[in-house]
């Protein structure tokens, strides 16, 4: 206990607080909301209401929906509020998460409206979930991950692994739909790795960098890298799965998409503003 | 010229690749799957959210 108390400080817990509050706050809607309302709240694309562009991400079809939900957002949010200390931008972390909160269901249930009510009205059903927000917080994982190289080594070596690590991660979801891998789409991605490799590879102060770090320090690193390039494989593999229907519902990918372009976009804009 | 320490990191870096997205895929199908998180499942996933925590934790000191 008292090394649990020593490792947690008072501002450390109250941010902890915050981000299990937003886990409260989707399962106390799905579990003491009547189904009537969280009916209203949902978005219908065919017809929809103002105010269901922002509530629809908090409310879910069903348990199974908000905990795969749940376990994706609790996944990117500790790995990026880790790295956002490391980087000692609390008030990045803070900002960018304000800001998916509001700024993706917005944005993702828009598309959703145009998407369906343009273009497939005929579809008469109800769009519903946080899925798109944790899709943008794995964009905000990606942008925190290259900070942090970029931090800890150079700018080249995090535009290298940031680039690379995008191209994997295509290459993941061409895989799960193609069911197997591409020879032509495995061949452009590893061109572009090699491309990144080479300018990082052409630049000699990276040696300096690395040489001046501990052994465990390193180790750490790299524990640490491997961790978060898991964590995105899990979160892509989630966003982007093999069936695309499920219990007679559609897994929306194009919010997903559209959630993880704008995690990336908002989240880089307040790096901007933070550095 | 690429240096020897360089060209090891990629080959254990490509070495490990294939296992982490053997896991990924694991952990995500079992998500997907089956209704009920089993035990594995549910202690990896705890792991991994465990060790961000306390990695944030230790950085935060």
């Amino acid at each position: 206990m008292r090394l649990i108390k020593s490792l947690i400080g008072k501002q450390h817990a109250l941010d902890l607080l915050l981000i299990v509050s937003i886990v409260a706050v989707l399962t106390v809607v799905h579990v003491l909301v009547p189904p009537f309302l969280q009916d209203q709240l949902a978005l219908r694309p065919a017809d929809p209401q103002w105010y269901t562009l922002l509530t629809a991400a908090y409310t879910h079809a069903s348990f199974d929906h908000l905990k795969g939900n749940l376990i994706g957002y609790l996944l990117a949010v500790c790995y990026v509020y880790w790295l956002c200390l490391y980087l000692e931008c609390r008030q990045w972390f803070w900002q960018t998460t304000l800001g998916l909160l509001v700024i993706t269901p917005l944005v993702v249930n828009s598309a959703n409206v145009l998407l369906y009510g343009t273009y497939l009205p005929e579809i008469n059903g109800v769009t519903c979930g946080f899925s798109g927000v944790v899709a943008a917080f794995v964009g905000f994982l990606i942008i925190s991950f290259t900070a942090a190289i970029r931090e800890a080594h150079t700018a080249q070596l995090a535009q290298a692994i940031g680039v690379g690590l995008i191209l994997l991660l295509l290459l993941l979801i061409d895989t799960v739909y193609a069911k197997t891998l591409r020879p032509i789409v495995a061949g452009l991605v590893v061109f572009g790795i090699c491309i990144q490799a080479a300018s990082v590879l052409y630049h000699r102060d990276r040696d300096t960098l690395v040489q001046t770090r501990s052994r465990e320090q390193l180790i750490f690193q790299i524990v640490g890298g491997g961790l978060i390039v898991l964590v995105l494989a899990i979160l892509t593999l989630q966003m982007f799965p093999v069936e695309l229907v499920v219990n007679n519902s559609f897994v929306n990918i194009f919010a997903h998409g559209i959630g993880f372009i704008i995690g990336t976009a908002v989240s880089a804009v307040f790096l901007s503003y933070n550095v | 010229m690429a240096e020897p320490r360089m060209i090891l990191a990629g080959i254990v870096f490509l070495i490990l690749l294939q296992p982490l997205t053997a896991a990924a895929i694991d952990i995500q199908a079992a998500l997907a799957s089956t209704p009920t998180i089993t035990p594995v499942t549910a202690t990896l996933l705890a792991l991994l959210i465990v060790f961000a925590l306390l990695a944030a934790a230790v950085e935060g000191e």
